[in-house]
């Protein structure tokens, strides 16, 4: 019996061995400059921070919250929904968005093959906004001039430049004019800046 | 005659306008806070910039000096051969590595050498961290710089865990915490879950940047190694899209996955 109770002993100190090595991993790592409440919760009621040029702060890790306000998860998996990933749900649910017709009709289509032959099936990147509908964070970094989101979502980035440059006339050049500008530098391809992807699952097609 | 010279005259207000379009592209525009050369051009000799806190700015869209077209990988970094020497199970996996493994052909991402050795990429420095934005897959890495230490029990990721801090002018960045799905080029060379790279960031002056590699993985390599690489700033562009996937159609023609 005192054996075993020795084994025990043994095993909760490995407990807590390990998970003082889980502790210090950054995942538990204590985010500097954060507003506490007295206890060393963090304070999310807190005034929103200010840039030293006066507007919002917006650096920080977020995520999403789960559904707009009047959209019930339950409900909508009744219904047979497989995802809250879809705009809508994100919006008033008395909201309508003013589709072209053939829109529409690519959504319909796209919906009721519930949303198979995204491009997310081939590893292609997610767009703007479901990147930021996706169950994994993104941090957002603020800085004079740019401010840059780093998705957890296929390690990926993107830069928003506020240095007040306009936006791109072509951003969809030939193959002609990359070559000689640019030299070896790769050619993508684009469509009005944004690609031809879904913009949220089951979603809707960028204009 | 005349109505033949109108017409040149359209078309070369043509190309005008085509030429102004093409300026307002991102790959054009004129970066903020470049010094200047008395012709417009920038001056990539002139001082590096410094940061409040006194340590070298390293922010800036950087690519490297030799031109991505080497076919052999070897040519693109500079280092001793001579220096990296396998141990038994390095070369054991080498072997076995090269047989039929290549992460990249199914758009896997690319070790920290080979991410800044053929595309762009950009660093931002922020308050206590590093940005290292890469063209290559669109992907990014941190690299903290607010004193925390290296994770003890990582979770193997691609890129590792960074940490770096200021030895004089020299920002020191030492990572670890890697899976072992990948090669370290040059030369299809693998490496372990023990791998550390430090990296030594300078920047020599405005324009021009250094990045010195020490691969140190004592499983495969009887002794760390380095890799230099040389880069310049490429003022008044930006990066570009890098969708590995797109329009892939390569996969069903693969044969092994072999490790």
């Amino acid at each position: 019996m005192q054996a075993a109770g020795i084994a025990r002993l043994w095993t909760a100190i490995a407990v807590l061995l390990s998970s003082t090595l889980l502790t210090a991993q950054w995942l538990n790592y204590p985010t500097p400059g954060l507003a506490r409440t007295p206890d060393g919760k963090p304070d999310l009621s807190a005034p929103a921070p200010r840039g030293a040029d006066g507007k919002a702060d917006f650096s920080g890790i977020w995520t999403r919250s789960a559904l707009a306000p009047g959209w019930d998860l339950r409900t909508l998996r009744a219904s047979g929904v497989f995802t809250d990933q879809n705009l809508s749900y994100h919006m008033p649910p008395d909201a309508s968005i003013p589709f072209q017709p053939w829109a529409e009709a690519l959504f319909r289509e796209r919906l009721n093959r519930n949303g198979a032959g995204a491009p997310s099936e081939r590893c292609l990147p997610t767009g703007v906004p479901e990147a930021m509908l996706e169950p994994p964070p993104f941090k957002i970094a603020q800085m004079k001039g740019l401010t840059i989101i780093l998705f957890e979502s296929f390690g990926r980035f993107r830069q928003i430049h506020t240095d007040g440059r306009p936006a791109p006339v072509d951003p969809n050049p030939s193959v002609g004019i990359f070559n000689r500008k640019v030299g070896q530098r790769h050619l993508r391809r684009g469509y009005h800046g944004i690609q031809r992807s879904h913009m949220a699952r089951q979603g809707r097609p960028p204009a | 005659m005349r109505a033949a010279r109108i017409a040149h005259l359209w078309t070369a207000i043509g190309v005008l306008v085509a030429s102004t379009l093409v300026s307002a592209q991102w790959l054009n525009y004129p970066a903020a806070g470049i010094p200047r050369l008395a012709d417009g051009r920038p001056n990539l000799s002139a001082p590096a910039p410094r940061s409040p806190d006194g340590k070298p700015e390293l922010s800036g869209l950087w690519t490297p000096d030799r031109p991505p077209t080497a076919l052999m990988p070897e040519s693109l970094f500079e280092f001793q051969p001579g220096d990296v020497v396998l141990t038994k199970e390095g070369e054991a996996l080498q072997r076995r590595r090269r047989e039929n493994y290549f992460p990249g052909a199914q758009c896997l991402p690319d070790n920290l050498p080979k991410r800044t050795a053929v595309d762009p990429f950009k660093i931002l420095t922020l308050k206590g961290i590093v940005v290292v934005l890469y063209e290559e897959h669109t992907t990014y890495r941190q690299i903290f710089v607010d004193g925390r230490e290296l994770p003890k029990d990582p979770n193997p990721t691609w890129s590792g865990y960074s940490v770096g801090k200021w030895e004089g002018d020299t920002l020191v960045v030492d990572t670890s915490g890697f899976n072992d799905d990948e090669w370290i080029l040059p030369g299809r060379r693998p490496h372990s879950n023990a791998l550390h790279i430090i990296e030594r960031f300078r920047r020599r002056d405005f324009g021009h940047l250094e990045i010195q590699f020490t691969v140190d993985d004592p499983k495969v390599y009887t002794k760390p190694w380095t890799i230099k690489q040389a880069h310049h700033l490429i003022p008044d562009t930006e990066l570009l899209e890098y969708v590995c996937n797109e329009n892939e159609k390569d996969l069903k023609h693969m044969t092994g996955v072999g490790k």
